[in-house]
């Protein structure tokens, strides 16, 4: 059986729409309604492009280059605001301490803040993504991608540093 | 919070989303989306084929237009049509080209270049082509106004000019939307780079 016969849509979706979403949610600087439309976007197009998977790539990387695309294209449709604080207190707050929730805000805050490449990035990095896969995903080398990883990690942090809640 | 190593332990303390859409859904979603897009092709390829089809009858039929200058335009009219669905048809062809599945860096470079090259075919291509047009429709007039009635006449008239004004918003705020799309990509390609 070839991959590309192996994998059904209810199959890919099922294993990536988690990972998928928080892309989503980090592009979307913590907009969980943007977030999950974006998500379905990503998944539709996943769905219209399935017949055309020639199976060169492993399929987390076919849909990932799917999400940024979708991603970056959506930014250009729907440029987002940074959401307020109160728009974001929704995240997750059942599951998480409230030292948590203030965490998470501000991370999402400060991912916000990034160029819309460095958000891909650094959500792939957060995700623990391999550093091969990362630079398949978003078409640049594994050197160029470690210089600007290192550069948006110090510009996350600052950012946070810096942030006043 | 400011150890990137925090940062990592507050990204996996998320707990997952448990509201997501079923996988049937959204196959049924992209399903509607695609029988859509079907459509809207159909339609247009109709609106435009029947608009070159009754502009070619009209110039066919024995009761059609007789001087040289009114054949011009009709000529020039037909002639622009065709080009402008021949240009659309392209244009989609090229945008289906743009493999989704291509790396960022790449993907986001084809679309700038097929952004621009939207660009300029909005601005001074459809120009000169609305002016032909619009020329060729002036051409007709004088054979007109000897042919019809007063009344048929100026309804003529009057509704080629309520149609050119339409089209022409629609054409002004389409390619708004594109320009700004054109911008947003540059911002996307020049954070890739």
């Amino acid at each position: 059986m070839n991959q590309k016969a192996s994998h059904s849509f209810t199959e890919i979706y099922e294993t990536h729409k988690q990972r998928v979403y928080r892309l989503c949610l980090g592009y979307m600087s913590g907009d969980i309604d943007l977030a999950k439309d974006l998500s379905q976007e990503v998944f539709i197009k996943v769905w219209e492009a399935l017949s055309t998977f020639r199976g060169d790539a492993r399929i987390s990387t076919w849909v990932y280059r799917i999400a940024a695309n979708t991603c970056l294209m959506y930014i250009r449709k729907a440029k987002t605001e940074v959401k307020s604080s109160l728009e974001l207190e929704s995240i997750n707050a059942d599951a998480d301490t409230k030292e948590n929730e203030s965490d998470i805000r501000k991370l999402y805050r400060a991912i916000g803040k990034l160029s819309e490449a460095e958000r891909i990035i650094i959500t792939f990095v957060l995700e623990e993504m391999p550093y091969s896969e990362i630079s398949q995903v978003v078409g640049i080398t594994e050197n160029n991608l470690r210089v600007r990883i290192h550069r948006i990690k110090s510009k996350l942090s600052d950012l946070i540093k810096n942030d006043r809640l | 919070m400011t150890d990137f190593k925090d940062i990592e332990a507050i990204w996996h303390n998320q707990s997952d989303q448990s509201d997501m859409a079923d996988a049937k859904d959204i196959e049924q979603k992209a399903k509607a989306h695609l029988r859509q897009s079907a459509r809207l092709h159909r339609t247009n390829i109709i609106i435009f084929g029947a608009t070159l089809l009754s502009l070619v009858v009209f110039v066919i039929t024995p009761i059609g237009l007789h001087s040289a200058s009114s054949q011009l335009g009709i000529v020039a009219m037909i002639s622009i049509l065709a080009l402008r669905m021949l240009l659309e048809i392209w244009s989609r062809i090229k945008l289906r080209r743009i493999g989704i599945d291509t790396g960022s860096h790449a993907y986001a470079t084809q679309m700038l270049n097929f952004y621009s090259w939207r660009q300029r075919l909005s601005g001074g291509v459809s120009a000169s082509m609305a002016v032909i047009y619009v020329a060729g429709f002036a051409l007709l007039l004088p054979e007109f106004a000897k042919s019809m009635s007063n009344w048929a006449f100026y309804l003529i008239v009057i509704g080629f000019s309520i149609l050119a004004f339409i089209i022409t918003r629609l054409a002004i705020k389409a390619t708004k939307r594109e320009m700004s799309h054109l911008r947003s990509i540059k911002n996307a390609v020049m954070s890739l780079k």
